[in-house]
C-alpha cells in the first residue's frame, strides 16, 4: 500500500501535467480560429481561379498539348505527397495520413507501378517514413502549424519539376481535411496530371458544389490556351495551399480534443488519487485509535 | 455593386481580399504590356506578369498594389483581379526593399543552375524584390 506521501506526490505530478494538457488547448484552439480564418480568406481566390479555368479550358481548341494535363497510360513510377504535422500531441492526425499513403502506395503497385516515392510534407511523417524504410525524394517542414502561399508554391514547383521532367507519371496527395472542428478527414486526391474533370469544372471540385456558370464568350488576351496554361500551375498551387491550410486547421483542431481528452484523464486520476488518499489516510487514523485503545486495555 | 459609369474592382489574393471598391480605370501589367481598363469594357480574360496595378478612384485618389503574376477578368463592369501577392504600394519601406533585392541577388548567386528547383525559386525572389524596388522608384 503506497503511504500518503506518495499518493500526495503522485496527485502534484497529475496536477502539473493538467495544467499543460489544458495550455496545450487553449493554444490549439486560439490557433484554429486562426487557421479557419486562412481557409476563408482563399476561398474567393480559389473559387477565382476554378472558374477562368473551366471557362479558359471550354474555349480552348483542344487540352492536348498542356504538360499538367498529359495523363500517362503506364504509371511506371508515382509519388505520395504526404502532409503532416511537425509535432505530435495530435491523436491519430500523423498516424492516419501515413496509414491512408501507405494504403495507396499499394494499390498503386497493385496497379502495376514501379516504383513509389514519397514527398513528406510536416517532420513527424518524414520521420516515420524514414523509419519505415520508404523511398523519400524530397522534404519540407518547418511550417506546418502556420503555412503561407510561398510555402506551397515552392512544394508546387518541386512536384512540376518532377512530373513534366517524367521523374514520375503520377503525383498523390494525401491530407486531412478539415470537415469539422471535431472531424478530421483522411483525403487522397490526385493531384498531377490534373484530371480533366476538373479542368473543365464537370465535376464538383472537392469541398464545392457550385458549377461555374455557363458564360458568354469572351475575349482572351493573348489567347485562351495561353491563359490556361499559366492558370494550371497556379491551379496547382492553390490546390497545395489549400491542403496545406486544411491540414493546419485538421491539426490544431486534433490537437485540441487528444489535449481536451487529457485534461479529463488528468482529472478523473487526481479523483481517483484523491479518493485513495483518504483512504490511507482514514486506514492511518483507525490504526492509531486500534492501537491506543489497545494499549488502555492492556493497562487496565 | 458599382455604380453606373464605374468599375466595381477586386483585388483578390490566396492570402486574401486586398482590395474592394468602385474606380474610374485600372491599369493591369498584361504579359502584352499595360492594359487599362474603362467601363463598359468588352469581356476579357488576360494574363498578367510582374509589375504593379494601379486603381484608380478618382483623379487625385488612386491605389497602386505591386503585383506579381496573375489574371484579371473583366466581365460588364466588374474587373476582378486574381494575383499571387498584392502590396500596397504605400506599405513599402524603399530602403528594406533594397536590401532585399540585395540579398535575393546574392542568394541567386550561390545556386547552381544545375539544380533546377533551386534556381527558379533564386530567379523569382530576385524579380520580386526587383518589382518592388521599381514600384519604390517610380513612386518618388
Amino acid at each position: 500500500m503506497p503511504s500518503q506521501r506518495d499518493i500526495k506526490r503522485r496527485i502534484d505530478s497529475v496536477r502539473n501535467t493538467r495544467k499543460i494538457t489544458r495550455a496545450m488547448e487553449l493554444v490549439a484552439s486560439a490557433k484554429l480560429r486562426r487557421a479557419q480564418e486562412r481557409i476563408e480568406a482563399l476561398r474567393p481566390y480559389a473559387k477565382g481561379i476554378r472558374e477562368q479555368m473551366a471557362h479558359a479550358a471550354r474555349q480552348s481548341e483542344g487540352l492536348r498539348n498542356l504538360a499538367l494535363l498529359d495523363e500517362r497510360p503506364v504509371v511506371q513510377r508515382a509519388a505520395i505527397v504526404t502532409v503532416t504535422g511537425d509535432r505530435g500531441l495530435a491523436g491519430a492526425f500523423n498516424v492516419n495520413i501515413l496509414r491512408a499513403g501507405f494504403a495507396a502506395e499499394q494499390q498503386l503497385r497493385d496497379g502495376g507501378t514501379e516504383e513509389v516515392v514519397y514527398v513528406g510534407v510536416g517532420k513527424k511523417g518524414s520521420n516515420t517514413l524514414r523509419f519505415r524504410g520508404k523511398a523519400i525524394d524530397q522534404n519540407f517542414e518547418g511550417f506546418s502549424d502556420n503555412p503561407n502561399f510561398h510555402h506551397a508554391e515552392q512544394i508546387a514547383e518541386y512536384l512540376v519539376e518532377l512530373f513534366t521532367s517524367k521523374e514520375v507519371d503520377r503525383v498523390l496527395l494525401v491530407y486531412n481535411a478539415f470537415k469539422s472542428v471535431m472531424q478530421q478527414e483522411v483525403t487522397v486526391e490526385q493531384l498531377l496530371p490534373i484530371e480533366r474533370d476538373v479542368v473543365l469544372g464537370a465535376g464538383a471540385v472537392a469541398g464545392t458544389k457550385d458549377a461555374p456558370p455557363a458564360r458568354p464568350l469572351v475575349l482572351f488576351e493573348p489567347s485562351a490556351e495561353a491563359v490556361l496554361s499559366e492558370l494550371l500551375p497556379t491551379y496547382v498551387n492553390v490546390t497545395i495551399y489549400r491542403a496545406l491550410l486544411e491540414s493546419a486547421a485538421a491539426e490544431h483542431a486534433a490537437r485540441r480534443s487528444a489535449m481536451h481528452n487529457a485534461t479529463d484523464n488528468a482529472a478523473s486520476l487526481i479523483a481517483d488519487y484523491t479518493l485513495k488518499m483518504n483512504r490511507a489516510r482514514q486506514a492511518a487514523i483507525t490504526q492509531e485509535i486500534l492501537e491506543v485503545v489497545a494499549g488502555a486495555d492492556a493497562l487496565q | 455593386m458599382a455604380e453606373p459609369g464605374s468599375l466595381h474592382v477586386r483585388v483578390l489574393t490566396p492570402e486574401g481580399l486586398a482590395f474592394e471598391g468602385s474606380a474610374a480605370i485600372v491599369f493591369a501589367p498584361s504579359a502584352a504590356g499595360e492594359v487599362g481598363i474603362l467601363p463598359r469594357h468588352e469581356p476579357m480574360v488576360c494574363a498578367l506578369k510582374y509589375g504593379q496595378t494601379r486603381v484608380r478612384v478618382s483623379d487625385d485618389l488612386e491605389h497602386g498594389f505591386v503585383t506579381t503574376d496573375g489574371f484579371v477578368t473583366i466581365d460588364g463592369d466588374g474587373v476582378l483581379v486574381l494575383v499571387g501577392e498584392a502590396l500596397p504600394v504605400g506599405d513599402i519601406d524603399p530602403a528594406q526593399a533594397k536590401a532585399e533585392l540585395h540579398a535575393a541577388e546574392e542568394a541567386l548567386t550561390l545556386v547552381s543552375s544545375e539544380e533546377h528547383v533551386a534556381y527558379a525559386r533564386a530567379q523569382t525572389a530576385v524579380r520580386r524584390a526587383q518589382n518592388i524596388v521599381k514600384a519604390t522608384e517610380s513612386h518618388k
